[in-house]
Protein backbone atom coordinates (compact mmCIF):
# COMPACT_ATOMS: atom_id res chain seq x y z
CA UNK A 1 0.00 0.00 0.00
CA UNK A 2 2.90 2.33 0.76
CA UNK A 3 4.04 1.86 -2.83
CA UNK A 4 0.92 3.63 -4.03
CA UNK A 5 1.89 6.79 -2.17
CA UNK A 6 5.48 6.52 -3.42
CA UNK A 7 4.67 6.37 -7.17
CA UNK A 8 4.73 10.16 -7.57
CA UNK A 9 1.47 10.19 -9.49
CA UNK A 10 -1.98 11.59 -8.64
CA UNK A 11 -4.78 9.22 -7.67
CA UNK A 12 -7.75 10.36 -9.77
CA UNK A 13 -11.25 8.96 -9.21
CA UNK A 14 -12.95 7.40 -12.24
CA UNK A 15 -16.35 5.86 -13.00
CA UNK A 16 -16.56 2.06 -13.05
CA UNK A 17 -19.34 0.79 -15.34
CA UNK A 18 -20.64 -2.01 -13.10
CA UNK A 19 -20.59 -0.11 -9.80
CA UNK A 20 -22.10 3.03 -8.32
CA UNK A 21 -18.78 3.76 -6.56
CA UNK A 22 -15.78 5.53 -8.01
CA UNK A 23 -12.53 3.68 -8.48
CA UNK A 24 -8.85 4.50 -9.05
CA UNK A 25 -6.64 3.26 -11.83
CA UNK A 26 -4.05 2.23 -9.20
CA UNK A 27 -6.50 -0.47 -7.89
CA UNK A 28 -6.66 1.06 -4.46
CA UNK A 29 -9.76 1.42 -2.31
CA UNK A 30 -11.04 4.61 -0.72
CA UNK A 31 -10.35 3.18 2.75
CA UNK A 32 -6.69 2.60 1.85
CA UNK A 33 -6.36 6.13 0.53
CA UNK A 34 -7.87 7.50 3.72
CA UNK A 35 -5.26 5.58 5.72
CA UNK A 36 -2.41 7.04 3.66
CA UNK A 37 -3.88 10.51 4.14
CA UNK A 38 -3.96 9.92 7.90
CA UNK A 39 -0.33 8.78 7.76
CA UNK A 40 0.59 12.07 6.11
CA UNK A 41 1.74 10.47 2.82
CA UNK A 42 -1.12 11.68 0.58
CA UNK A 43 -2.97 14.99 0.49
CA UNK A 44 -6.37 15.67 -1.07
CA UNK A 45 -6.68 18.38 -3.72
CA UNK A 46 -9.76 19.58 -5.59
CA UNK A 47 -10.38 17.55 -8.72
CA UNK A 48 -13.94 18.13 -10.04
CA UNK A 49 -17.46 19.11 -9.05
CA UNK A 50 -19.84 16.56 -10.47
CA UNK A 51 -23.60 16.10 -10.51
CA UNK A 52 -24.73 12.89 -8.89
CA UNK A 53 -27.99 11.02 -8.86
CA UNK A 54 -30.28 12.37 -6.10
CA UNK A 55 -31.64 8.87 -5.56
CA UNK A 56 -28.58 6.61 -5.29
CA UNK A 57 -25.72 9.11 -5.16
CA UNK A 58 -24.06 7.54 -8.18
CA UNK A 59 -21.91 9.51 -10.60
CA UNK A 60 -23.24 7.41 -13.47
CA UNK A 61 -25.50 10.10 -14.90
CA UNK A 62 -26.06 10.93 -18.54
CA UNK A 63 -26.94 14.47 -19.53
CA UNK A 64 -29.46 15.04 -22.32
CA UNK A 65 -31.30 18.05 -23.75
CA UNK A 66 -35.07 17.77 -24.02
CA UNK A 67 -38.13 19.76 -25.03
CA UNK A 68 -39.53 21.72 -22.09
CA UNK A 69 -43.07 20.92 -23.23
CA UNK A 70 -43.11 17.17 -23.83
CA UNK A 71 -39.69 15.96 -22.66
CA UNK A 72 -38.77 14.57 -26.06
CA UNK A 73 -35.15 14.60 -27.09
CA UNK A 74 -36.12 15.13 -30.73
CA UNK A 75 -35.25 18.83 -30.73
CA UNK A 76 -33.30 21.19 -32.93
CA UNK A 77 -31.94 24.68 -32.52
CA UNK A 78 -33.28 27.16 -35.07
CA UNK A 79 -31.86 30.66 -35.55
CA UNK A 80 -34.39 33.50 -35.18
CA UNK A 81 -34.44 36.26 -37.77
CA UNK A 82 -35.38 39.82 -36.82
CA UNK A 83 -36.67 42.11 -39.57
CA UNK A 84 -35.70 45.56 -38.36
CA UNK A 85 -38.16 47.51 -40.54
CA UNK A 86 -41.33 45.64 -39.58
CA UNK A 87 -40.23 44.17 -36.20
CA UNK A 88 -41.15 40.62 -37.26
CA UNK A 89 -39.29 37.83 -35.50
CA UNK A 90 -39.46 34.43 -37.16
CA UNK A 91 -37.50 31.17 -37.27
CA UNK A 92 -35.10 30.66 -40.14
CA UNK A 93 -36.51 27.85 -42.24
CA UNK A 94 -33.71 27.48 -44.74
CA UNK A 95 -29.96 27.61 -44.40
CA UNK A 96 -29.75 29.92 -47.40
CA UNK A 97 -29.04 33.53 -46.48
CA UNK A 98 -31.30 35.00 -49.20
CA UNK A 99 -34.08 32.58 -50.17
CA UNK A 100 -36.67 33.31 -47.47
CA UNK A 101 -39.42 35.94 -47.29
CA UNK A 102 -40.51 37.81 -44.16
CA UNK A 103 -43.86 36.27 -43.09
CA UNK A 104 -45.17 39.70 -42.05
CA UNK A 105 -44.27 42.01 -44.93
CA UNK A 106 -43.05 39.52 -47.59
CA UNK A 107 -39.71 41.30 -48.00
CA UNK A 108 -36.96 39.00 -49.20
CA UNK A 109 -34.65 37.99 -46.40
CA UNK A 110 -31.08 39.08 -46.95
CA UNK A 111 -28.92 38.70 -43.88
CA UNK A 112 -26.15 40.72 -45.50
CA UNK A 113 -28.28 43.82 -46.11
CA UNK A 114 -28.45 45.09 -42.52
CA UNK A 115 -32.25 45.02 -42.69
CA UNK A 116 -32.35 41.52 -41.20
CA UNK A 117 -30.31 40.09 -38.38
CA UNK A 118 -30.11 36.91 -36.32
CA UNK A 119 -31.50 37.78 -32.90
CA UNK A 120 -31.03 34.49 -31.06
CA UNK A 121 -32.07 30.89 -31.30
CA UNK A 122 -35.18 28.93 -30.51
CA UNK A 123 -35.38 25.27 -29.70
CA UNK A 124 -37.99 23.57 -31.80
CA UNK A 125 -39.43 20.19 -30.84
CA UNK A 126 -40.15 17.80 -33.70
CA UNK A 127 -42.38 15.70 -31.46
CA UNK A 128 -44.84 18.31 -30.14
CA UNK A 129 -44.08 21.29 -32.36
CA UNK A 130 -43.40 23.69 -29.47
CA UNK A 131 -40.81 26.41 -29.72
CA UNK A 132 -39.00 27.49 -26.60
CA UNK A 133 -36.04 29.83 -26.13
CA UNK A 134 -33.95 27.02 -24.70
CA UNK A 135 -34.16 23.30 -24.06
CA UNK A 136 -34.32 21.66 -20.64
CA UNK A 137 -31.29 19.73 -19.38
CA UNK A 138 -32.27 16.30 -18.08
CA UNK A 139 -30.24 13.69 -16.21
CA UNK A 140 -30.60 9.94 -16.37
CA UNK A 141 -28.88 7.70 -13.81
CA UNK A 142 -27.32 4.68 -15.50
CA UNK A 143 -27.15 2.81 -12.22
CA UNK A 144 -30.62 3.15 -10.64
CA UNK A 145 -32.49 4.43 -13.78
CA UNK A 146 -33.67 7.63 -12.10
CA UNK A 147 -34.33 10.45 -14.57
CA UNK A 148 -35.31 14.06 -14.00
CA UNK A 149 -34.44 17.74 -14.24
CA UNK A 150 -30.76 18.54 -13.87
CA UNK A 151 -31.67 21.05 -11.15
CA UNK A 152 -32.60 18.11 -8.87
CA UNK A 153 -29.14 16.52 -9.12
CA UNK A 154 -26.85 16.71 -6.09
CA UNK A 155 -23.47 18.34 -6.74
CA UNK A 156 -20.49 16.48 -5.26
CA UNK A 157 -16.91 17.68 -4.84
CA UNK A 158 -14.39 15.09 -5.92
CA UNK A 159 -10.79 15.04 -4.72
CA UNK A 160 -7.67 13.62 -6.28
CA UNK A 161 -4.73 12.62 -4.06
CA UNK A 162 -1.09 13.52 -4.53
CA UNK A 163 2.01 12.53 -2.50
CA UNK A 164 3.01 14.85 0.32
CA UNK A 165 6.48 16.32 0.91
CA UNK A 166 7.12 13.52 3.40
CA UNK A 167 6.32 10.88 0.73
CA UNK A 168 8.65 12.65 -1.73
CA UNK A 169 11.49 12.69 0.78
CA UNK A 170 11.03 8.95 1.37
CA UNK A 171 11.09 8.41 -2.41
CA UNK A 172 14.31 10.41 -2.72
CA UNK A 173 15.93 8.49 0.15
CA UNK A 174 14.94 5.21 -1.49
CA UNK A 175 16.34 6.30 -4.83
CA UNK A 176 19.68 7.34 -3.35
CA UNK B 1 -73.19 86.89 -9.72
CA UNK B 2 -73.61 90.25 -11.42
CA UNK B 3 -69.90 90.67 -11.92
CA UNK B 4 -69.67 87.11 -13.20
CA UNK B 5 -72.37 87.82 -15.72
CA UNK B 6 -70.61 91.06 -16.72
CA UNK B 7 -67.33 89.19 -17.13
CA UNK B 8 -69.00 86.56 -19.29
CA UNK B 9 -70.59 89.24 -21.49
CA UNK B 10 -67.22 90.95 -21.84
CA UNK B 11 -65.62 87.61 -22.77
CA UNK B 12 -68.12 86.85 -25.53
CA UNK B 13 -68.62 90.41 -26.77
CA UNK B 14 -64.94 91.38 -27.02
CA UNK B 15 -64.01 88.72 -29.55
CA UNK B 16 -66.91 86.27 -30.15
CA UNK B 17 -64.88 84.05 -32.50
CA UNK B 18 -61.94 84.03 -30.13
CA UNK B 19 -64.19 83.01 -27.25
CA UNK B 20 -65.43 80.13 -29.42
CA UNK B 21 -61.86 79.12 -30.27
CA UNK B 22 -60.90 79.23 -26.60
CA UNK B 23 -63.74 76.92 -25.68
CA UNK B 24 -62.65 74.51 -28.41
CA UNK B 25 -59.02 74.70 -27.36
CA UNK B 26 -60.01 73.66 -23.87
CA UNK B 27 -61.98 70.64 -25.14
CA UNK B 28 -64.95 71.89 -23.15
CA UNK B 29 -67.91 70.19 -24.84
CA UNK B 30 -66.40 66.71 -25.11
CA UNK B 31 -64.84 66.50 -21.68
CA UNK B 32 -67.76 67.91 -19.75
CA UNK B 33 -70.38 65.81 -21.49
CA UNK B 34 -68.38 62.61 -21.16
CA UNK B 35 -67.56 63.20 -17.49
CA UNK B 36 -71.17 63.95 -16.58
CA UNK B 37 -72.34 60.92 -18.52
CA UNK B 38 -69.96 58.55 -16.75
CA UNK B 39 -70.47 60.08 -13.31
CA UNK B 40 -74.24 59.58 -13.60
CA UNK B 41 -73.75 56.08 -15.01
CA UNK B 42 -71.44 55.06 -12.16
CA UNK B 43 -73.85 56.27 -9.55
CA UNK B 44 -76.72 54.42 -11.18
CA UNK B 45 -74.79 51.15 -11.59
CA UNK B 46 -72.65 51.44 -8.46
CA UNK B 47 -74.02 48.26 -6.85
CA UNK B 48 -73.59 46.16 -9.95
CA UNK B 49 -70.96 43.47 -9.62
CA UNK B 50 -69.26 41.65 -12.43
CA UNK B 51 -68.56 37.92 -12.34
CA UNK B 52 -64.81 37.47 -12.34
CA UNK B 53 -63.23 34.36 -13.82
CA UNK B 54 -61.25 32.14 -11.46
CA UNK B 55 -59.17 30.32 -13.97
CA UNK B 56 -57.86 31.26 -17.39
CA UNK B 57 -54.96 30.32 -19.60
CA UNK B 58 -52.83 33.48 -19.78
CA UNK B 59 -49.23 34.31 -20.57
CA UNK B 60 -47.59 37.48 -19.31
CA UNK B 61 -44.73 39.15 -21.14
CA UNK B 62 -42.57 41.70 -19.29
CA UNK B 63 -39.99 43.52 -21.43
CA UNK B 64 -37.26 45.16 -19.37
CA UNK B 65 -34.34 47.49 -20.00
CA UNK B 66 -32.07 48.61 -17.16
CA UNK B 67 -34.75 48.50 -14.46
CA UNK B 68 -34.16 45.51 -12.13
CA UNK B 69 -36.07 47.05 -9.20
CA UNK B 70 -39.16 47.78 -11.28
CA UNK B 71 -38.98 44.32 -12.84
CA UNK B 72 -38.89 42.56 -9.46
CA UNK B 73 -41.86 44.62 -8.19
CA UNK B 74 -43.80 43.73 -11.35
CA UNK B 75 -42.92 40.02 -11.00
CA UNK B 76 -43.95 39.89 -7.34
CA UNK B 77 -47.27 41.54 -8.23
CA UNK B 78 -47.78 38.88 -10.92
CA UNK B 79 -47.18 36.16 -8.34
CA UNK B 80 -49.92 37.69 -6.14
CA UNK B 81 -52.60 37.50 -8.83
CA UNK B 82 -55.88 35.81 -7.97
CA UNK B 83 -55.51 33.70 -11.10
CA UNK B 84 -52.15 32.18 -11.85
CA UNK B 85 -50.75 32.79 -15.34
CA UNK B 86 -49.52 29.74 -17.22
CA UNK B 87 -46.36 31.43 -18.48
CA UNK B 88 -44.41 34.43 -17.26
CA UNK B 89 -41.91 35.50 -19.90
CA UNK B 90 -39.41 38.24 -19.10
CA UNK B 91 -37.22 39.66 -21.83
CA UNK B 92 -34.10 41.62 -21.02
CA UNK B 93 -33.52 43.82 -24.05
CA UNK B 94 -29.77 44.32 -23.82
CA UNK B 95 -29.55 45.89 -20.35
CA UNK B 96 -26.16 47.28 -19.41
CA UNK B 97 -26.67 47.00 -15.63
CA UNK B 98 -27.37 44.06 -13.29
CA UNK B 99 -30.83 43.37 -14.78
CA UNK B 100 -29.62 40.18 -16.55
CA UNK B 101 -28.25 38.66 -13.34
CA UNK B 102 -31.36 39.58 -11.36
CA UNK B 103 -33.54 38.09 -14.10
CA UNK B 104 -31.54 34.84 -13.93
CA UNK B 105 -32.05 34.80 -10.16
CA UNK B 106 -35.79 35.49 -10.58
CA UNK B 107 -35.97 32.52 -12.91
CA UNK B 108 -34.22 30.28 -10.38
CA UNK B 109 -36.74 31.41 -7.74
CA UNK B 110 -39.68 30.55 -10.00
CA UNK B 111 -40.86 34.13 -10.57
CA UNK B 112 -40.24 33.73 -14.30
CA UNK B 113 -40.85 30.67 -16.48
CA UNK B 114 -38.97 31.82 -19.56
CA UNK B 115 -36.15 34.36 -19.44
CA UNK B 116 -34.98 35.75 -22.77
CA UNK B 117 -31.80 37.79 -22.85
CA UNK B 118 -30.98 39.89 -25.90
CA UNK B 119 -27.29 40.67 -26.13
CA UNK B 120 -28.15 43.45 -28.55
CA UNK B 121 -31.12 45.81 -28.12
CA UNK B 122 -34.09 44.96 -30.34
CA UNK B 123 -36.42 47.69 -29.08
CA UNK B 124 -39.73 47.08 -27.32
CA UNK B 125 -41.56 45.91 -30.47
CA UNK B 126 -38.89 43.40 -31.50
CA UNK B 127 -38.52 42.11 -27.95
CA UNK B 128 -42.26 41.64 -27.52
CA UNK B 129 -42.55 39.92 -30.91
CA UNK B 130 -39.71 37.59 -29.95
CA UNK B 131 -41.50 36.72 -26.70
CA UNK B 132 -44.77 36.25 -28.61
CA UNK B 133 -43.13 33.37 -30.51
CA UNK B 134 -42.96 31.39 -27.26
CA UNK B 135 -46.46 32.14 -25.96
CA UNK B 136 -48.65 29.03 -25.80
CA UNK B 137 -51.72 30.57 -24.12
CA UNK B 138 -54.78 32.00 -25.89
CA UNK B 139 -54.39 35.30 -24.01
CA UNK B 140 -51.22 37.29 -23.52
CA UNK B 141 -50.71 40.30 -21.27
CA UNK B 142 -47.95 42.74 -22.14
CA UNK B 143 -46.82 44.56 -19.02
CA UNK B 144 -44.28 47.36 -18.68
CA UNK B 145 -41.49 46.52 -16.27
CA UNK B 146 -42.31 49.53 -14.07
CA UNK B 147 -46.00 48.62 -13.81
CA UNK B 148 -47.41 46.83 -10.79
CA UNK B 149 -50.68 44.93 -11.12
CA UNK B 150 -53.43 44.94 -8.49
CA UNK B 151 -54.10 41.35 -7.29
CA UNK B 152 -57.35 40.97 -9.27
CA UNK B 153 -56.19 42.85 -12.41
CA UNK B 154 -55.63 39.73 -14.49
CA UNK B 155 -59.03 38.29 -13.59
CA UNK B 156 -60.75 41.60 -14.44
CA UNK B 157 -58.98 41.85 -17.79
CA UNK B 158 -59.90 38.31 -18.82
CA UNK B 159 -63.48 38.78 -17.67
CA UNK B 160 -63.79 41.89 -19.83
CA UNK B 161 -62.08 40.16 -22.74
CA UNK B 162 -64.56 37.28 -22.67
CA UNK B 163 -67.54 39.55 -21.98
CA UNK B 164 -66.83 41.84 -24.94
CA UNK B 165 -65.29 39.20 -27.22
CA UNK B 166 -62.47 41.69 -27.71
CA UNK B 167 -59.03 41.26 -29.27
CA UNK B 168 -57.42 43.68 -26.82
CA UNK B 169 -58.40 44.98 -23.41
CA UNK B 170 -56.61 47.88 -21.75
CA UNK B 171 -56.42 48.24 -17.99
CA UNK B 172 -56.88 51.22 -15.70
CA UNK B 173 -53.63 52.92 -14.71
CA UNK B 174 -52.83 55.17 -11.78
CA UNK B 175 -49.64 56.98 -10.84
CA UNK B 176 -47.66 55.20 -8.11
CA UNK B 177 -45.48 58.22 -7.26
CA UNK B 178 -48.25 60.82 -7.44
CA UNK B 179 -47.25 62.45 -4.14
CA UNK B 180 -43.66 63.06 -5.26
CA UNK B 181 -44.08 66.39 -7.04
CA UNK B 182 -46.59 68.83 -8.46
CA UNK B 183 -46.07 67.30 -11.88
CA UNK B 184 -46.75 63.73 -10.80
CA UNK B 185 -49.92 64.88 -8.97
CA UNK B 186 -51.20 66.73 -12.00
CA UNK B 187 -50.45 63.70 -14.18
CA UNK B 188 -52.57 61.61 -11.81
CA UNK B 189 -55.49 63.97 -12.50
CA UNK B 190 -54.80 63.59 -16.22
CA UNK B 191 -54.77 59.79 -15.92
CA UNK B 192 -58.03 59.90 -13.93
CA UNK B 193 -59.63 61.92 -16.70
CA UNK B 194 -58.06 60.39 -19.79
CA UNK B 195 -57.96 56.74 -18.76
CA UNK B 196 -60.62 56.04 -16.13
CA UNK B 197 -63.17 58.38 -17.66
CA UNK B 198 -61.99 58.90 -21.23
CA UNK B 199 -61.57 55.24 -22.10
CA UNK B 200 -64.78 54.20 -20.33
CA UNK B 201 -66.65 56.77 -22.42
CA UNK B 202 -64.98 55.76 -25.69
CA UNK B 203 -65.57 52.08 -24.91
CA UNK B 204 -69.33 52.73 -25.15
CA UNK B 205 -68.79 53.48 -28.85
CA UNK B 206 -66.01 50.94 -29.48
CA UNK B 207 -63.77 53.93 -30.22
CA UNK B 208 -60.65 53.36 -28.07
CA UNK B 209 -57.65 54.39 -30.14
CA UNK B 210 -54.82 53.24 -27.92
CA UNK B 211 -54.44 50.38 -25.47
CA UNK B 212 -51.63 51.54 -23.24
CA UNK B 213 -48.32 49.71 -23.55
CA UNK B 214 -48.13 49.67 -19.75
CA UNK B 215 -50.79 46.98 -19.46
CA UNK B 216 -52.87 45.41 -22.23
CA UNK B 217 -54.29 41.93 -22.58
CA UNK B 218 -54.38 40.60 -26.14
CA UNK B 219 -56.00 37.68 -27.86
CA UNK B 220 -52.85 35.81 -28.92
CA UNK B 221 -54.27 34.56 -32.23
CA UNK B 222 -55.54 38.02 -33.24
CA UNK B 223 -52.22 39.62 -32.35
CA UNK B 224 -50.28 37.00 -34.31
CA UNK B 225 -52.63 37.36 -37.28
CA UNK B 226 -51.69 41.04 -37.67
CA UNK B 227 -47.99 40.24 -37.32
CA UNK B 228 -47.55 41.38 -33.73
CA UNK B 229 -46.17 44.80 -32.90
CA UNK B 230 -44.94 47.20 -35.56
CA UNK B 231 -41.47 48.71 -35.75
CA UNK B 232 -40.64 52.09 -34.25
CA UNK B 233 -41.97 53.96 -31.25
CA UNK B 234 -45.68 54.26 -30.37
CA UNK B 235 -46.10 50.51 -30.90
CA UNK B 236 -49.09 50.39 -28.52
CA UNK B 237 -51.08 52.93 -30.57
CA UNK B 238 -50.09 51.29 -33.85
CA UNK B 239 -51.05 47.77 -32.77
CA UNK B 240 -54.43 48.97 -31.45
CA UNK B 241 -55.23 50.75 -34.71
CA UNK B 242 -54.17 47.71 -36.76
CA UNK B 243 -56.40 45.45 -34.66
CA UNK B 244 -59.26 47.92 -35.19
CA UNK B 245 -58.65 47.97 -38.94
CA UNK B 246 -58.70 44.16 -38.93
CA UNK B 247 -62.26 44.44 -37.57
CA UNK B 248 -61.59 43.53 -33.94
CA UNK B 249 -63.29 44.93 -30.86
CA UNK B 250 -61.08 46.84 -28.45
CA UNK B 251 -62.24 47.26 -24.88
CA UNK B 252 -61.35 48.72 -21.51
CA UNK B 253 -61.51 47.09 -18.06
CA UNK B 254 -61.92 49.97 -15.56
CA UNK B 255 -61.58 47.66 -12.54
CA UNK B 256 -58.28 46.14 -13.70
CA UNK B 257 -55.84 48.40 -11.86
CA UNK B 258 -52.12 48.86 -12.21
CA UNK B 259 -49.71 51.47 -10.88
CA UNK B 260 -46.86 52.99 -12.77
CA UNK B 261 -44.27 55.71 -12.20
CA UNK B 262 -44.67 59.08 -13.94
CA UNK B 263 -41.94 61.62 -14.78
CA UNK B 264 -41.10 63.67 -11.67
CA UNK B 265 -39.82 66.86 -13.26
CA UNK B 266 -41.39 69.19 -15.78
CA UNK B 267 -38.51 68.65 -18.24
CA UNK B 268 -38.93 64.86 -18.11
CA UNK B 269 -42.69 65.23 -18.50
CA UNK B 270 -42.27 67.45 -21.59
CA UNK B 271 -39.80 64.97 -23.11
CA UNK B 272 -42.26 62.11 -22.57
CA UNK B 273 -45.19 64.07 -24.03
CA UNK B 274 -43.22 65.22 -27.04
CA UNK B 275 -42.47 61.60 -27.81
CA UNK B 276 -46.08 60.49 -27.30
CA UNK B 277 -47.50 63.34 -29.38
CA UNK B 278 -45.00 62.90 -32.21
CA UNK B 279 -45.93 59.21 -32.30
CA UNK B 280 -49.63 60.12 -32.23
CA UNK B 281 -49.56 62.34 -35.31
CA UNK B 282 -47.15 60.08 -37.20
CA UNK B 283 -49.21 56.96 -36.58
CA UNK B 284 -52.72 58.46 -36.85
CA UNK B 285 -52.12 60.69 -39.84
CA UNK B 286 -49.11 59.44 -41.80
CA UNK B 287 -49.18 55.69 -41.13
CA UNK B 288 -52.92 55.06 -40.84
CA UNK B 289 -54.14 57.97 -43.00
CA UNK B 290 -56.86 58.89 -40.53
CA UNK B 291 -57.47 62.28 -42.14
CA UNK B 292 -59.20 60.65 -45.10
CA UNK B 293 -62.81 61.82 -45.06
CA UNK B 294 -64.26 58.46 -45.86
CA UNK B 295 -62.80 54.99 -45.55
CA UNK B 296 -64.48 52.16 -47.35
CA UNK B 297 -66.05 49.49 -45.14
CA UNK B 298 -65.16 51.42 -42.04
CA UNK B 299 -67.40 50.60 -39.10
CA UNK B 300 -69.01 53.24 -36.88
CA UNK B 301 -66.55 52.68 -34.01
CA UNK B 302 -63.58 53.33 -36.28
CA UNK B 303 -65.22 56.47 -37.68
CA UNK B 304 -65.87 57.78 -34.15
CA UNK B 305 -62.30 56.91 -33.16
CA UNK B 306 -60.89 58.82 -36.17
CA UNK B 307 -63.04 61.89 -35.64
CA UNK B 308 -62.34 61.82 -31.92
CA UNK B 309 -58.66 62.31 -32.73
CA UNK B 310 -59.25 64.84 -35.51
CA UNK B 311 -61.85 66.97 -33.72
CA UNK B 312 -60.71 66.78 -30.12
CA UNK B 313 -56.93 66.41 -30.38
CA UNK B 314 -55.65 67.57 -33.76
CA UNK B 315 -58.04 70.47 -34.46
CA UNK B 316 -57.91 72.15 -30.99
CA UNK B 317 -54.10 71.86 -31.00
CA UNK B 318 -53.81 73.46 -34.41
CA UNK B 319 -56.12 76.25 -33.20
CA UNK B 320 -53.72 77.22 -30.42
CA UNK B 321 -51.73 79.78 -32.49
CA UNK B 322 -55.05 81.29 -33.64
CA UNK B 323 -55.89 81.81 -29.99
CA UNK B 324 -52.63 83.67 -29.36
CA UNK B 325 -53.05 85.77 -32.52
CA UNK B 326 -56.59 86.60 -31.43
CA UNK B 327 -55.36 87.76 -28.02
CA UNK B 328 -53.11 90.27 -29.74
CA UNK B 329 -56.19 91.75 -31.43
CA UNK B 330 -58.13 92.29 -28.21
CA UNK B 331 -58.27 96.05 -27.48
CA UNK B 332 -55.60 96.93 -24.92
CA UNK B 333 -58.01 98.20 -22.28
CA UNK B 334 -60.09 95.02 -22.44
CA UNK B 335 -57.27 92.44 -22.47
CA UNK B 336 -57.09 91.97 -18.68
CA UNK B 337 -60.85 91.62 -18.37
CA UNK B 338 -61.01 89.25 -21.35
CA UNK B 339 -58.31 86.94 -19.95
CA UNK B 340 -59.82 87.03 -16.48
CA UNK B 341 -63.26 86.25 -17.88
CA UNK B 342 -61.81 83.40 -19.95
CA UNK B 343 -60.00 82.01 -16.91
CA UNK B 344 -63.12 82.22 -14.72
CA UNK B 345 -65.12 80.44 -17.41
CA UNK B 346 -62.51 77.68 -17.66
CA UNK B 347 -62.28 77.33 -13.89
CA UNK B 348 -66.08 77.00 -13.72
CA UNK B 349 -66.08 74.28 -16.36
CA UNK B 350 -63.09 72.54 -14.73
CA UNK B 351 -64.86 72.65 -11.36
CA UNK B 352 -67.82 70.91 -12.94
CA UNK B 353 -65.49 68.34 -14.52
CA UNK B 354 -63.52 67.87 -11.29
CA UNK B 355 -66.71 67.38 -9.30
CA UNK B 356 -67.80 64.62 -11.66
CA UNK B 357 -64.35 63.02 -11.77
CA UNK B 358 -63.59 63.17 -8.05
CA UNK B 359 -67.05 61.92 -7.12
CA UNK B 360 -67.07 58.97 -9.46
CA UNK B 361 -63.38 58.03 -9.80
CA UNK B 362 -62.91 54.34 -9.06
CA UNK B 363 -59.55 54.78 -7.35
CA UNK B 364 -58.61 56.75 -4.22
CA UNK B 365 -59.18 60.53 -4.30
CA UNK B 366 -56.76 62.68 -2.25
CA UNK B 367 -57.67 66.06 -0.74
CA UNK B 368 -54.75 67.75 -2.51
CA UNK B 369 -56.28 66.91 -5.88
CA UNK B 370 -58.63 69.85 -5.22
CA UNK B 371 -55.66 72.19 -4.80
CA UNK B 372 -54.75 71.53 -8.43
CA UNK B 373 -58.05 72.96 -9.63
CA UNK B 374 -56.78 76.55 -10.25
CA UNK B 375 -53.82 75.46 -12.38
CA UNK B 376 -55.27 72.46 -14.18
CA UNK B 377 -57.07 74.39 -16.99
CA UNK B 378 -53.90 76.35 -17.79
CA UNK B 379 -51.79 73.18 -17.64
CA UNK B 380 -54.10 71.16 -19.84
CA UNK B 381 -55.40 73.89 -22.14
CA UNK B 382 -52.27 75.96 -22.70
CA UNK B 383 -49.06 74.28 -21.50
CA UNK B 384 -49.66 70.72 -22.68
CA UNK B 385 -51.37 71.96 -25.82
CA UNK B 386 -48.31 74.08 -26.64
CA UNK B 387 -46.11 71.00 -26.11
CA UNK B 388 -48.40 69.01 -28.38
CA UNK B 389 -48.40 71.76 -31.01
CA UNK B 390 -44.60 71.76 -31.05
CA UNK B 391 -44.56 67.94 -31.26
CA UNK B 392 -46.98 67.96 -34.20
CA UNK B 393 -44.97 70.67 -35.94
CA UNK B 394 -41.62 68.98 -35.36
CA UNK B 395 -42.93 65.65 -36.60
CA UNK B 396 -44.65 67.08 -39.68
CA UNK B 397 -41.81 69.35 -40.72
CA UNK B 398 -38.65 67.67 -39.41
CA UNK B 399 -39.79 64.06 -38.81
CA UNK B 400 -38.40 64.39 -35.30
CA UNK B 401 -39.36 60.85 -34.23
CA UNK B 402 -36.60 59.55 -36.51
CA UNK B 403 -34.14 60.81 -33.90
CA UNK B 404 -35.95 59.30 -30.91
CA UNK B 405 -33.53 57.22 -28.82
CA UNK B 406 -36.44 55.05 -27.64
CA UNK B 407 -35.77 52.97 -30.77
CA UNK B 408 -32.20 51.64 -31.22
CA UNK B 409 -30.18 53.68 -33.72
CA UNK B 410 -29.54 50.83 -36.17
CA UNK B 411 -33.28 50.11 -36.37
CA UNK B 412 -34.08 53.80 -37.03
CA UNK B 413 -31.41 53.80 -39.70
CA UNK B 414 -33.07 50.88 -41.47
CA UNK B 415 -36.60 52.13 -40.83
CA UNK B 416 -36.16 55.63 -42.19
CA UNK B 417 -33.13 54.98 -44.42
CA UNK B 418 -31.40 57.99 -42.89
CA UNK B 419 -28.45 58.41 -40.57
CA UNK B 420 -29.96 59.17 -37.15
Amino acid sequence: MLGIALRDEALVPAIVPASSDLAYAQKVTQAEIDELVTAGLLVATFYKRRLTCPQCGSDHVLVSECCAGCGSGDIAGIPLIYHLTCAAVFPQTTRSRTLEACPKCAAQVDLTSGEFEICGEATSCNACGHQVPESVTMLECQYCRWSGDAAAAVPRRLASFVPTELARRIMQARAS
Amino acid sequence: MIWLSALFKLFVATQPWLAFVLVLVFDVPRDTLSFLNIAVERFVFRKQTVAVVNDADIAIVVPVLNNPGGMLAALHAIRNQTIRPRQVIAIDDGSSDETGAILADARMRGLVDIAIVNNRRMGVSGGCNKALLFVTSPYVLFLDCDTELAPDALAELVTRMQEMNAAAVAGNIAIRNEAESLWTSIQQIEYMIAIDFGRTFLDHFNAIACCSGAMTLFDTAALRAIGGFGAGSGQDLDVTLRLREAGHRISFAPRAWAWTDAPRTFAALVRQRLRWDRDAIRIHIFQHHQLRRFKRWENLGNTIQRYDFINFTLFPTLLLPVFFIGILQVPEGQLGGFLLAGYVLMISVTTLNFAAVLAAYRGPVRPYHLLLLPIFPVYQGIVMKAVRFYAFLSETVWHASRFDGFVPARIRMQLYKVKP
